[in-house]
């Protein structure tokens, strides 16, 4: 009886294999299927990324709008009679304070956000999970 | 499909859908780099329209230009897309 049992538990042991060994192939050909859809996906985000991130900030309207801030700073400190080293020093401090590189930090950070809400509220979207988002 | 042509089909869409996010990543950041010195150039001479000596204009320029400059490298794509909120991307890789 006991060699019986034993001649079953080898027996049963290809089939193990066999049967983890097609979930693997399984897995593969979904991968596979996926990579794909996924690297089309990362194609056209990650350009658009970049361009609106650089455009939000170093477009030339937008410098220009930055640049015409500051020029307005200068020549009003100069209106008010401040001497011009002086006005050129706080107009340094006045565009270090704005720290572009913080700025730019800010921009990728609510595009992140913005992304999030926007799958959030995609009725279309069955993969989201909601528990995700709490 | 058997395993072995899943990771044939796998092994060649990593390396070709990879070469061509690597080819757009750079014509995106050479796009990137275009309009900064578009916009550093507008930037300039706006201030120097506003009477801001030009020296000091080109050292406020600088520092304007310089984050973009150095987000639109390879590096600094891969470093902010690592700060973005939620992706957790292993410094060394496989996570070692």
């Amino acid at each position: 009886m006991v060699n019986n049992q034993l001649s079953n538990d080898y027996s049963d042991e290809p089939k193990k294999k066999r049967k983890s060994s097609s979930d693997d192939a399984e897995e593969l050909r979904a991968i596979a299927e996926a990579l794909p859809e996924l690297f089309s996906a990362i194609n056209t985000s990650v350009p658009q990324l970049i361009s609106n991130l650089i455009g939000s900030i170093y477009s030339p309207e937008a410098a220009g709008n930055i640049a015409s801030g500051i020029g307005k700073f200068y020549a009003n400190l100069i209106a008010e009679g401040i001497p011009e080293d002086v006005a050129l020093d706080m107009t340094k401090k006045f565009v270090g304070a704005l720290d572009f590189s913080k700025i730019m930090t800010m921009v990728s950070d609510e595009a992140s956000v913005g992304r999030k809400k926007r799958r959030q509220f995609d009725p279309e979207d069955e993969y989201i999970d909601e528990e995700e988002y709490e | 499909m058997g395993t072995a042509r899943a990771i044939a089909s796998i092994t060649g869409t990593a390396i070709g859908h990879g070469s061509k996010l690597l080819v757009k990543l750079w014509w995106s950041l050479r796009k990137g780099r275009g309009q900064v010195k578009r916009g550093a150039s507008t930037f300039y001479n706006t201030l120097v329209k506003a009477g801001i000596p030009k020296e000091d204009a080109k050292e406020i320029t600088l520092a304007f230009a310089a984050p973009a400059w150095e987000v639109l490298s390879i590096r600094g794509i891969f470093q902010m897309l690592r700060d973005v909120e939620g992706v957790d991307i292993p410094n060394v890789p496989f996570g070692w």
